[in-house]
């Protein structure tokens, strides 16, 4: 009976096993930083020119930024306008020749905001007499005992221009002589008067004659750019390889060589000084011996990522030290255990790690300037750590990327800064991808949307776009652009957003801006064509190039040129419709002969030699048939037309159907056909779309845009001589092949209409199947070692390729 | 002695029956029943019957995400699909290759083995070691010796004879066949061996007293003692046959040369694309193939071994 009752007991704790799984997940406490701003408004006027940098210790801040002026007629600009303006410079010829000058000037103010003081008494080093030149503040630091320091670097130089210079027929550049340079660690007062000094450069200096290494003849330059001050008021600087430590009397103590330390300094939770190590990780500085110490003493947990650090900061409470990469912020506890404790995105502010300050592991301390109003508007801004409640939640959207962009992330905070109701969470799946499988990544958002956790939002980067339509996960963008005003009705570049569409004629992604991937050719060895394909590239390579010429560049190597020519040619080859590849037609030979023509790797000799082998000799001199280029800009059509004296042609890619050129896309962003969000992930896709602070270059998609931006570039350019005429200027030059230089003045009639022909006629979106890429490349390679004819290459590839296409159809 | 008590309570009175049945005993007995079956039914369910049933599902819909009843749409489009009629042709052609020959050769080799030959055990640890070969070694090892300058070709050229990319060729399937033999042979020939093991000696002396020939003990005596044995190996072939697709897998890729891509290949690839609903499609034709494949084999091993005591 007994042992009935134990193998029930048995069962019932194995159906007990099983069912374990299926309970519901406690649901984890959630935090965000929330910021509170405190706008910083001087006196008088703003602080237009920025915050340069801040330094926090307490509850006060300080920081500082640069006030301009022009001095030909006293106006000012910048920061308390009302002031007198002393020009630090001392030239009167600065004023004369209304040259722009700048100073120097601090700041003090409370972390709650309030007490927003100028260090009036403050006054930046001083150039030495005759120089030119200007001073800036490397870094700052306040001392235990509250008091501010700074670091002045000065740099300083003069014309040595010869008695008979004359400014009409000479230019005084050619006479730039550099000046003796200075480095300054000063503190100050409350009012930013100095109250002492200590110039490292001597001291530097000093040393190394100290060391007999000080060679007279030597130009020496110090320069620092961070330094600490400890408990005691021992000052450390790194830097030229000496970890330099200052007494409070300002004597040099200890100079010990190292040189594998970076210069950044920090104090750890148990008031220990530690400097950052080439090697990875912090060394903990001895305070005796003024030396790095070595063994268990010196030994500090290193971060598991320590090559992604990107800065160190000093540690508080229970961390040693925090530390953060571009993406998170970590606190390293003395027990070697490292917690992330920020999420950079989950911070409602633009600033990132480089302009942050961590006061604890509950609040961090930034300064932000708003650049876009009529005045510039800076703030100070504290994140404190704050319990996500149910009634201050938001609803989450997803955005799912490999890359995420740098403008990409602005406008995902931007997003999450100025919206009350959503917030958008980036989920970078590049970070499940390691070295092994660099497809793991991919692998999991496929599960996680099959298994109904679909992102809201897809950064298209990357992604199998034309799989995830044919699945029905993305949505159509064409009712939501058909019914905007600025988007609708041909708002929108008509031959990209053709080729971007589905056979369906369905839009599913579009990008913030594009250039164009193509080809440039010398008219005079192809004439007047569109496109040219395999077999006339290779005609004209054989018959109109002089011996020893390359096809397209001789810096091109084969694999860059297989993934160019392949992406050019995938249309033509692959048939997605009915799934016919046609690879074994023959004409693929002819793009197996081109790649042999390029070699496997680039000698160095090539690029030593770059005025022969460089793209502007060889097309010049007719060794080069084609330049791969991408243009982005009006300007791209100027660098490449002039490798051919402005007589070339954009062809693109040698392509079976004379189409080599493609449009290349920038951040792409598709919608979910899932979400239950579609207006507000719209509303973001659209910003982002149309807002161009979040493109750096290319052109626009957005047609309006493309047309005011090209009309700008058609405006001519002048500047104002001391006479005050207005004098035309070229925005380029070129020397042409009788070396007469060719001066560009503005975007010409002829240049929009070739940009704009090109644009026009491009009908094909860079594509890049990294399937295909690595069947033929693997099957290239065969044919390449010589192993394989190039029928048999051709054969296999359009088996396997065939497969693939089949079984995605 | 179970055959005895089955026949006791077929022939038990109607009424006794039913008092058993709602005896408090029997009441009981069926509890302690089902708390005992509960763990396998619910394992059996969550592992194998519901996911089955969710393959089904998928196989019936437009899409996993957006899931829309299109019917037998899926199979058709699966079976118009050039990709899986290549996948099916080749694991077809593989298995009725690679599975009878497994079969023959094994029984053959536990027939030998079965002799008084010298060296017995050492050739039955012989046949035995590939199993204990990790796959990864084992594809290392095909790939120097069928590679276009490896071993095979090396030999092969001793007499003249060109080399031949034999993993990139028509002759692809050869060599996997040749692999899958050498991979499974040993077991098989284990089974059959214990097998035959258990063949009454009193028949077999009786055969030999009565003069039957070799062959006519080998059809009549012990193959149909065997047949249980036989359709086990056969089973297990199969499965095995499917299970080759890791070996081509790491030899050649998801897109080998057109020969060795079989249905596997084509699951995988489709999965890992997320097209559900052809994977699931193919999963299913495949379970119906299969079971369609076992019951026949039942069929037939019931009408040659019914007669056989066991």
């Amino acid at each position: 009976m007994n042992k009935r009752w134990i193998a029930l007991l048995l069962a019932g704790l194995t159906v007990l096993s099983l069912l374990a799984g299926c309970g519901k997940p406690e649901e984890e406490e959630q935090y965000e930083y929330v910021p509170t701003y405190y706008e910083l408004n001087p006196e008088t006027g703003s602080f237009e020119n920025g915050i340069n940098a801040h330094i926090i210790r307490g509850d006060v801040m300080y920081f500082y930024t640069y006030e301009y002026t022009t001095a030909a007629d006293g106006a000012r600009t910048g920061v308390a306008a009302a002031e007198v303006f002393i020009d630090v410079l001392g030239t009167d010829a600065a004023e004369e020749d209304g040259e722009t000058t700048s100073r120097l000037v601090l700041y003090r103010v409370n972390l709650d905001g309030t007490g927003l003081t100028r260090l009036s008494d403050y006054q930046q080093t001083p150039l030495d007499e005759g120089m030119e030149g200007y001073v800036s503040i490397n870094s700052m630091q306040i001392d235990s005992q509250g008091h501010l320091w700074v670091l002045e670097q000065k740099e300083q130089y003069y014309y040595d221009l010869p008695d008979d210079f004359d400014p009409e027929t000479d230019d005084q550049w050619n006479y730039y002589t550099e000046g003796e340079g200075g480095c300054l660690l000063r503190r100050l007062s409350d009012t930013g008067a100095e109250e002492f000094s200590v110039d490292l450069q001597a001291l530097y200096l000093e040393q190394l004659k100290k060391d007999g290494e000080y060679n007279p003849d030597q130009h020496y330059y110090f320069w620092a750019y961070s330094f600490l001050v400890d408990n005691n008021g021992y000052t450390l600087v790194y830097s030229m390889e000496r970890l330099m430590v200052i007494s409070p009397q300002g004597e040099l103590v200890s100079a010990a060589t190292y040189n594998n330390l970076s210069e950044q300094l920090i104090t750890l939770s148990d008031g220990r000084v530690a400097v950052q190590s080439w090697e990875g990780g912090l060394k903990v500085v001895d305070p005796t011996t003024w030396t790095l110490q070595e063994g268990e003493d010196g030994a500090l947990p290193r971060p598991e990522n320590y090559n992604y650090v990107n800065q160190y900061y000093n540690g508080s409470g229970d961390y040693l030290y925090f530390y953060a990469s571009s993406s998170s912020l970590y606190g390293m506890k003395a027990d070697g255990t490292s917690e992330r404790l920020v999420d950079w995105l989950e911070c409602d502010v633009e600033n990132d790690y480089y302009a942050m300050s961590v006061l604890s592991a509950d609040r961090l301390a930034t300064v932000t300037t708003d650049w876009n109003d009529a005045q510039t508007k800076c703030s100070l801004v504290l994140l404190n750590r704050t319990l996500v409640t149910p009634e201050n939640r938001r609803t989450e959207l997803t955005l799912a990327t490999f890359n995420l962009s740098w403008n990409l992330r602005r406008a995902v905070k931007a997003f999450n800064r100025n919206n009350t109701e959503y917030r958008i969470r980036v989920k970078d799946y590049a970070e499940y991808s390691t070295d092994d499988n660099y497809e793991a990544g991919l692998q999991k958002l496929s599960t996680e949307i099959i298994s109904g956790d679909v992102p809201d939002i897809l950064a298209c980067d990357d992604l199998p776009i034309r799989q995830y339509a044919a699945k029905g996960l993305l949505a159509d963008l064409t009712p939501y652009i058909e019914a905007d005003e600025m988007l609708g009705n041909g708002g929108l570049v008509k031959s990209l957003t053709d080729a971007c569409r589905s056979e369906d004629g369905e839009l599913f992604y579009v990008a913030s801006k594009f250039s164009i991937h193509t080809a440039l050719a010398d008219k005079k060895v192809v004439g007047d064509i569109t496109g040219l394909t395999p077999e006339e590239a290779l005609d004209f390579y054989q018959n109109r190039l002089q011996p020893d010429a390359s096809l397209t560049g001789f810096t091109f190597n084969r694999e860059s040129l297989m993934i160019d020519l392949l992406s050019a040619n995938l249309e033509h080859y692959v048939n997605w419709e009915t799934g016919e590849c046609t690879f074994d037609s023959g004409s693929f030979a002819n793009l197996l002969e081109i790649l042999k023509l390029a070699p496997e790797e680039i000698d160095d000799e090539i690029y030593n030699s770059w005025d022969i082998y460089g793209p502007e000799a060889a097309m010049r001199d007719g060794r080069q048939l084609l330049n791969s280029c991408v243009i982005s800009d009006w300007y791209d059509l100027l660098y490449t037309l002039s490798y051919v004296a402005g007589d070339g042609i954009y062809v693109g890619m040698p392509d079976e159907d004379r189409q080599g050129s493609c449009f290349e896309l920038y951040n792409p962003l598709a919608m979910s056909s899932k979400t239950k969000h579609k207006d507000t992930v719209w509303a973001f896709i659209r910003e982002f779309l149309t807002n161009e602070e979040y493109s750096d270059w290319g052109f626009s998609m957005v047609q309006s845009r493309l047309e005011a931006n090209l009309e700008e570039a058609r405006k001519h350019q002048y500047y104002e001589d001391a006479n005050g005429n207005h004098i035309e200027y070229p925005v380029f030059t070129y020397f042409d092949s009788t070396g007469q230089q060719v001066d560009i003045y503005c975007l010409t009639d002829e240049l929009y209409d070739t940009l704009m022909g090109l644009i026009n006629n491009t009908s094909r979106v860079y594509d890049y199947d990294n399937s295909i890429m690595s069947i033929v490349k693997s099957e290239v390679d065969n044919f390449l070692k010589g192993s394989s004819s190039a029928q048999d290459v051709a054969a296999m590839i359009q088996n396997k390729v065939s497969l693939y296409v089949n079984e995605n159809r | 002695m179970s055959t005895k008590i089955v026949k006791k309570r077929e022939h038990a009175p109607k009424e006794a029956l039913e008092k058993r049945r709602f005896s408090p005993a029997a009441r009981k007995e069926f509890f302690q029943s089902i708390a005992f079956l509960t763990p396998s039914v619910l394992g059996v369910t969550m592992f194998f019957i519901a996911p089955f049933a969710i393959v089904v599902f998928y196989s019936l819909v437009s899409s996993p995400v957006d899931p829309e009843f299109v019917g037998l749409k899926n199979f058709i489009d699966v079976l118009q699909n050039s990709a899986f009629q290549t996948a099916a042709k080749n694991t077809a052609v593989f298995s009725l290759l690679a599975v009878p020959l497994a079969v023959v050769l094994s029984l053959l080799l536990a027939l030998l083995l079965e002799q008084k030959i010298p060296g017995k055990s050492m050739f039955r640890t012989f046949f035995l070691s590939p199993m204990m070969v990790p796959v990864a070694s084992v594809v290392l090892i095909w790939q120097v010796i069928f590679h276009e300058t490896g071993t095979l070709n090396q030999v092969t050229a001793i007499f003249g004879a060109d080399p031949v990319d034999w993993l990139r060729s028509p002759l692809c399937q050869l060599v996997i066949v040749v692999l899958f033999l050498w991979k499974n042979l040993g077991y098989n020939m284990i089974l059959f061996m214990a097998a035959l093991s258990n063949i009454p000696r009193e028949l077999l002396e009786v055969a030999d007293v009565e003069g039957a020939s070799a062959a006519h003990k080998f059809f009549h005596i012990k193959l149909r003692y065997l047949s249980p044995t036989v359709l086990f190996v056969t089973i297990l072939s199969i499965i095995n046959s499917f299970k080759v697709f890791r070996e081509v897998y790491l030899m050649s890729g998801a897109y080998p040369y057109d020969g060795l891509y079989t249905l596997q290949h084509f699951m995988n690839n489709t999965f890992k694309s997320l097209n559900y609903q052809k994977l699931s499609a193919a999963a299913v034709m495949l379970a119906i193939v299969m079971v369609i494949i076992i019951a026949l084999m039942f069929r037939v091993e019931d009408a040659f071994g019914k007669d056989v005591e066991g």
